[in-house]
């Protein structure tokens, strides 16, 4: 749906100037979702009113509703990944209801936001995309990782480190920056699947230059990771890392941190990921 | 610990806000970054590890999101149902639901 309907420039003017669009994740909406029970109840009402009303239901599903709650129409997702067919059915809906065309009734904003934190919490976007064209991999995979201070504080030298000092950086740290190294796959839940054999990162003080220090990054990832959940037949990932983190001397703070992939393996196929630091609060609402 | 500066802002960010941060310097990011050079912070450490960190930062950018990607954040969608049905009463609009499984959002799906 991402990757067709949702990216059709007719089907986002339909949805923005006739619509009001909700996505809802299972995940977080279903009967054993992780969201507000009254949106988890909702989320029930319509799919016994769509099932009552004969109109198809499905976990991974198109509903359209009235304004007044109403089921109107349902697709399934074969027939919503088809651009076409979603576009018609959301030209009959409107017609049927006389809907007026408007601007969108809620404002467009990226919908992959950085999660809240705190000033002491570093927070990193990670991506990760395979290096093909075709079925998943229409966009890259994205994660956002938190920091606490008590484990940022981890990648740093110890005190009195100089130009030429290594370290090895915490290990529960480092898996924590690279278990979300590994492109699109299906992922019905957020949960860690993958089967880490051996990860690490190793820092060296390259120079330091009025009071901020840049340090190298190198590392190396090896885990499974089956392409479906719930499925055994895990492939490799195997990645060679390389990166930078700029911190205070004085502070011990970091300024700024960023690890990528020089060369990944996802089975047979290559991919390339990466993280890097990002402010604390969210883009959305950074903007002026 | 003062938030951190983004050291590079994903495409979506960059083309929807001009202004970063409300800064000055992510406008030039912009620029930059759209013209496949990353010179402007790279150049924060030219003097000491600038090739390492133009080499990272064009690793990072090669496999951020693109605007086309990210697409479907041209839609104005609600953040719940319930905001959904308010706004779907209030603007005597229909409501489109789509419900999957992971993360849309994020790709992780």
């Amino acid at each position: 749906m991402r990757a067709g309907p949702l990216s059709n420039s007719e089907v986002i003017s339909l949805l923005n100037r006739y619509y009001v669009p909700v996505s809802a994740s299972n995940e977080i909406f279903g009967p054993r979702g992780t969201g507000p029970a009254e949106e988890r109840a909702e989320y029930g009402r319509i799919v016994g009113a769509f099932a009552n009303a004969k109109l198809g239901t499905g976990d991974v599903h198109v509903y359209i509703l009235g304004p007044d709650g109403r089921p109107a129409a349902g697709l399934s997702i074969d027939r919503a990944t088809d651009t076409a067919q979603l576009t018609a059915a959301l030209t009959q809906v409107v017609k049927q209801l006389g809907t007026q065309p408007g601007e969108p009734v809620i404002r467009p904003k990226p919908q992959s936001q950085a999660p809240q934190s705190s000033g002491n919490e570093i927070v990193l976007h990670v991506s990760a995309r395979h290096l093909r064209t075709g079925t998943w991999a229409e966009f890259p995979g994205e994660n956002w990782v938190v920091l606490e201070e008590g484990e940022w504080k981890k990648l740093l030298p110890p005190a009195g480190a100089a130009a030429g000092t290594t370290w090895d950086i915490d290990p529960a740290v480092s898996r924590k920056l690279l278990t979300t190294f590994y492109p699109p796959t299906e992922d019905t839940t957020s949960a860690d699947r993958n089967h880490i054999e051996q990860q690490f990162l190793k820092a060296t003080l390259v120079s330091v230059s009025d009071g901020v220090a840049l340090a190298r990054l190198d590392g190396e990832l090896r885990m499974e990771r089956s392409f479906y959940p719930g499925h055994k037949n895990y492939d490799a990932i195997k990645a060679t890392l390389i990166g930078f983190m700029d911190f205070k001397l004085a502070g011990r703070t970091i300024e700024s941190l960023a690890v990528a992939t020089e060369k990944g393996t996802f089975g047979s196929e290559n991919f390339t990921a990466a993280l890097h630091t990002l402010m604390g609060a969210s883009v959305a609402e950074k903007k002026p | 610990m003062q938030p951190l500066r983004p050291i590079v802002p994903n495409r979506t960010e960059v083309d929807l806000s001009p202004c970063y941060d409300g800064v000055q310097i992510p406008m030039r990011l912009r620029m930059l970054i759209l013209t496949g050079v990353f010179g402007l912070l790279a150049a924060k450490a030219v003097s000491t590890g600038g090739k390492l960190v133009e080499h990272v930062l064009q690793r990072v950018h090669e496999s951020e999101p693109t605007r086309a990607e990210r697409r479907m954040d041209a839609i104005g969608w609600a953040s719940g149902l319930k905001e959904a049905e308010r706004a779907a009463r209030e603007h005597n609009r229909p409501i489109f639901l789509f419900t999957y499984d992971g993360n849309i959002a994020t790709g992780r799906c």
